[in-house]
């Protein structure tokens, strides 16, 4: 069974656009809603292909929009609105090439609701023959007695639509649509009688045309004083394909869409130097003429990709490119110092002051050693991933030194008990070296000084050995102790490179050069608040900081 | 984080460092040099005579105050008994009672017809119960005994002469007791009064004075005496150093003979006690710088009455003042101010003790000292150890007396510091063996 619709010259009206040259941006947008509806329908998500499909009728008031919403809404088994849209389909193209199954399936939908059609009228009649002449060969023109509705047959994701658009240079020529009926059927060649292939439709230029799956073949008549020309179109399910003829040079263009794993790339054509304004930004999809071609597609922060491609006449071809990132990513480095030193894996990489714009630091992708230090406080060290082709936005939240001054005290103070002590602590052996010296040569009496003194002197020691160790003791805590946490970073999500063919940088994206930046306001200190009591020069001191 | 390692180096290094005091404890206990106290009733000059005997196995030594002056101390040093540096009894030569610049000990006196023991010779006085002048003798034995001897009819002594007077006797029983004093004059209150020179001696169990007459003598006769035993017979030399002579007499009085060996000063100071390892003793003379060790066996053969120089190798030694890295100062040290002969390693030969009391010690000038020298044929100056006060101070004169103190097993000697008021007993001599040297020496 032919399984083709076709919409004739473009109506006026409500479906005025379709009449006029398609853009290649609104040729992706329609692309857009068309694949996006399908994908939807595919994964099971009837209601939000509907909405997808309606908002692309919304947009682009193509026929094949609606048709497929109401296909959509009849699976979901709301059989008022697949209603609608079926006839809204008829009433916006009324002479659509499967109008006739159209009000089939809406007398099914209608007798499963119990709703009783009303007898056809001679213009109904009549409308139908005319239809079912192209449908049904063989069928009278004599109305016929009342049919039983057609028996609903499931629908599957090859009922989506396609939609293709067909124009000539001049526009106006006369266009005849072919599809294989026989699945063996030669390929359709111009002027032959071409067995398997039956004309399904004609119109003129420019056309838009609803087409179920199958393989085609637009045929542009002799006009004006251009020759015929013709071109092979093989439709997949919810597609939306531009052909466009120059008549002039009799021939149909081919059509190039190129997309890539990054929107937004720019797209080169026969321009690898890249002298003219990019082709487009992916995904584009436009008419080019039949050859060979120099593609280019690039993005910051890619590797450019270069590929020759062979476009035949009137082919219609799609382009998935896959960028890869170049090996390489910034930090792009600020913090809450005046002065920041950079070192990334021990080897110095620059200084940021405040004030200034980011530090843009370049590396390999990959892990690295970060090192921050800024004069006073902690330094900030840890590995980073570099991300490849992308800037990693780090703040750098430096945290001050803990003051030392108390340790420092208790230190210089304890050495200088510890150092009396050890100074007392000679005195006295050598005080009782001579007095041992003394006792051994028979002179020492037991009332000596010296036994008095070196006993203070011992007692002096021991006292300045406890006192500089109690002190050491507290210094060495206090040098430990450091109830502040250590230098840390916030990391924003990696951000692409700057697109310097942007004359405004965006938000998300970056210069991997020193560029004036709003200045990086100074995080506000947390407030901390710490009690503690410690040994002071004069004793324990009772101390708070917030 | 190094520096804190550092520091805690520093801090172990401190604390195995960290020395204890009860080790002072334990160098100054039992220490060898001993310190008398000075009783609050002892003037000052405390330590300028001594005195020691014993009896009964009761050690007494005596020590006074500076000559003319009141007051001596007594303390007890036996081996068995608790030596204590507190005296046992104060209050010699109290009122009426002058000191004399040396003093004697008698172990055992017949006195006033009654046997005493551990009795002093002190100064002058008139004891208790007003008698003449004369050399007070206090006994401390059982039962506690003043007396007097008189001093020889017309020899002009009066209680100022204490000063001048010099005392001397033998370690035995019953000894005879000499005296002597140099020309010298007393303030009777009204004039200088001249004391010409004069010596006596108290024969033993006897209080009578028999004076030694030199015949003719100077002025300096009487400074030193001493008991000397030699030959067999006990005598009694009389220094006159003026003269540069020592007259030696027999227990009757006669002058027996005179050594005059022509060294200035040669008399100064007086001791007798076995040097060598004969039955005599040697006598033992300061003279100005030197102190000579004259063999008692050479002497007592050469008395002939009259004047002479001692014989040929009679002189065992002429001991001068040797400095060490703790003394110095022999020049100015008054070398030989005291002699002592003792025992003090126990060879059963005796090592001359001479006493510097100008010596300056380490960092104390006067601080004295007694000089210990081994006078043996083998190494006869030998210095065998310097003795002095570990705690010297300036002035204090250690060596201006000496007394032997006699132990079973050793003798061991004190000392007196006028200047500083201290009585040192030295325990120890390193030439003792080890082992023998007591607690306080080991």
């Amino acid at each position: 069974m032919l399984l083709l619709a076709f919409l004739g010259p473009s109506p006026e009206g409500a479906n005025a656009q379709a009449g006029k040259a398609v853009s290649a941006k609104k040729l992706e947008l329609i692309r857009e809603r068309m694949e996006k509806g399908q994908a939807l329908f595919v994964a099971g998500d009837f209601a939000g292909a509907a909405k997808v499909f309606e908002a692309g009728y919304a947009e682009q008031p193509y026929a094949a929009f609606l048709f497929n919403a109401g296909v959509c809404y009849q699976k979901l088994g709301q059989v008022d609105p697949a209603l609608q849209k079926f006839r809204d389909y008829l009433s916006v193209d009324p002479n659509a090439p499967d109008a006739a199954k159209v009000r089939g399936r809406i007398a099914a939908l209608e007798a499963q609701k119990g709703i009783v059609p009303p007898p056809p009228t001679l213009a109904d009649a009549g409308l139908e023959a005319g239809e079912d002449a192209g449908d049904e060969a063989g069928a009278d023109a004599a109305p016929s007695p009342p049919t039983p509705p057609p028996t609903l047959v499931p629908d599957t994701a090859d009922s989506m639509k396609s939609l293709a658009l067909i124009e000539t240079e001049p526009s106006g020529a006369p266009i005849k649509l072919y599809a294989r009926t026989v699945e063996s059927a030669p390929p359709f060649r111009l002027g032959d009688k071409n067995p398997g292939w039956l004309e399904v439709t004609s119109a003129r230029s420019p056309a838009n045309l609803t087409l179920e799956v199958g393989s085609y073949h637009v045929v542009v008549e002799p006009y004006l004083d251009f020759k015929a020309c013709d071109a092979a179109v093989e439709v997949k399910r919810a597609k939306v394909f531009h052909f466009r003829a120059n008549l002039s040079q009799g021939e149909f263009m081919s059509f190039l869409r190129v997309s890539a794993n990054v929107l937004g790339a720019y797209v080169f054509i026969d321009d690898d130097r890249r002298a003219r304004p990019p082709w487009g930004t992916t995904p584009h999809g436009e008419l080019v003429s039949s050859g060979t071609h120099s593609l280019m597609v690039e993005a910051p922060g890619f590797e450019p990709f270069h590929r020759k491609i062979e476009l035949g006449r009137g082919e219609q071809k799609e382009l998935e490119v896959k960028l890869a990132r170049v090996s390489y990513g910034y930090i792009r480095i600020d913090g809450n110092a005046p002065e920041l030193k950079v070192a990334v894996d021990e080897k110095p990489a620059g200084v940021w002051r405040a004030g200034e714009v980011p530090l843009a630091v370049k590396a390999d992708a990959g892990k690295h050693k970060l090192t921050i230090k800024a004069s006073g406080y902690k330094t900030y060290e840890e590995m980073v991933q570099v991300p490849a082709g992308q800037v990693l936005p780090l703040h750098a939240d430096m945290i001050q030194k803990y003051p030392r001054g108390a340790a420092w005290t208790q230190a210089i103070i304890g050495a200088v008990f510890l150092g009396a002590g050890v100074f007392l602590g000679i005195q006295s052996d050598n005080l009782h070296e001579e007095l041992e010296n003394d006792r051994k040569a028979g002179v020492l009496e037991e009332e000596d000084e010296r036994i008095s003194r070196g006993r203070l002197f011992a007692i002096g020691a021991n006292a300045g050995f406890a006192i500089g160790g109690i002190l050491g003791a507290f210094a060495t805590w206090n040098f430990i102790k450091d109830p502040l946490p250590e230098s840390k970073s916030v990391k924003d999500k990696p951000v692409e490179f700057n697109d310097p063919r942007k004359q405004r940088p965006s938000a998300r994206r970056w210069a991997p050069t020193r560029m004036a930046m709003p200045q990086p306001k100074a995080r506000p200190r947390e407030a901390r608040f710490s009690f503690g009591i410690a040994p002071g020069p004069q004793g324990l001191s009772i101390g708070g900081s917030f | 984080m190094a520096r804190r390692s550092s520091f805690s180096a520093v801090a172990l290094a401190a604390g195995l460092a960290a020395c204890s005091w009860t080790r002072f404890d334990d160098v100054s206990a039992d220490a060898p040099v001993l310190v008398l106290t000075k009783p609050s009733d002892v003037g000052s000059g405390f330590g300028s005579s001594l005195a020691f005997g014993d009896a009964s196995g009761d050690y007494r030594l005596y020590a006074g105050a500076a000559p003319g002056r009141t007051g001596g101390a007594e303390y007890k040093l036996g081996p068995k008994q608790d030596i204590s540096k507190d005296a046992v009894r104060s209050g010699h030569c109290g009122l009426g009672c002058s000191l004399a610049k040396s003093a004697a000990s008698l172990r055992r006196a017949t006195l006033e017809g009654n046997e005493h023991t551990l009795c002093t010779a002190e100064g002058l006085g008139t004891g208790t119960g007003k008698k003449p002048l004369g050399v007070q003798i206090q006994c401390t034995g059982e039962p506690a005994f003043v007396s007097v001897n008189e001093v020889p009819a017309g020899s002009a002594v009066v209680a100022g002469s204490s000063r001048y007077l010099s005392l001397a006797s033998a370690a035995e029983d019953f000894p005879p007791l000499v005296a002597g004093v140099s020309a010298h004059k007393v303030d009777d209150g009204a004039q200088l009064v001249d004391v010409p020179q004069a010596a006596w001696f108290y024969a033993s169990k006897s209080q009578t004075p028999v004076v030694l007459d030199p015949g003719s003598a100077g002025p300096s006769y009487g400074s030193s005496v001493a008991v000397w035993r030699a030959g067999g017979s006990q005598r009694l030399v009389v220094g006159e150093p003026d003269a540069g002579r020592v007259l030696v007499f027999d227990l009757t009085g006669s002058l027996e003979g005179c050594f005059a060996p022509g060294t200035p000063g040669f008399g100064r100071a007086l001791a007798a006690g076995r040097v060598d390892k004969d039955a005599d003793q040697e006598l033992v003379v300061s003279s100005d710088g030197q102190v000579h060790v004259l063999s008692g066996k050479a002497l007592s053969g050469a008395l002939s009455g009259s004047c002479v120089a001692p014989p040929n190798g009679a002189e065992l030694v002429a001991l001068s003042c040797s400095e060490t890295a703790d003394l110095k100062g022999c020049s100015a040290s008054r070398f030989g101010a005291s002699l002592a002969v003792a025992d003090i390693d126990r060879d059963d030969d005796g090592e001359v003790l001479v006493g510097a009391p100008d010596m300056d010690v380490r960092e104390a000038s006067d601080g004295g000292a007694v000089l210990v020298y081994d006078v043996e044929p083998e190494h006869p100056h030998w210095l065998l150890e310097a003795r002095f006060l570990s705690s010297a101070e300036s002035g204090d004169r250690l060596g201006a007396s000496l007394a032997v103190i006699a132990q079973p097993d050793r003798d061991i000697f004190a000392t007196g510091a006028p200047g500083g008021g201290k009585v040192a007993v030295f325990f120890c001599s390193k030439l003792l063996p080890s082992g023998k040297r007591g607690s306080r020496c080991e």
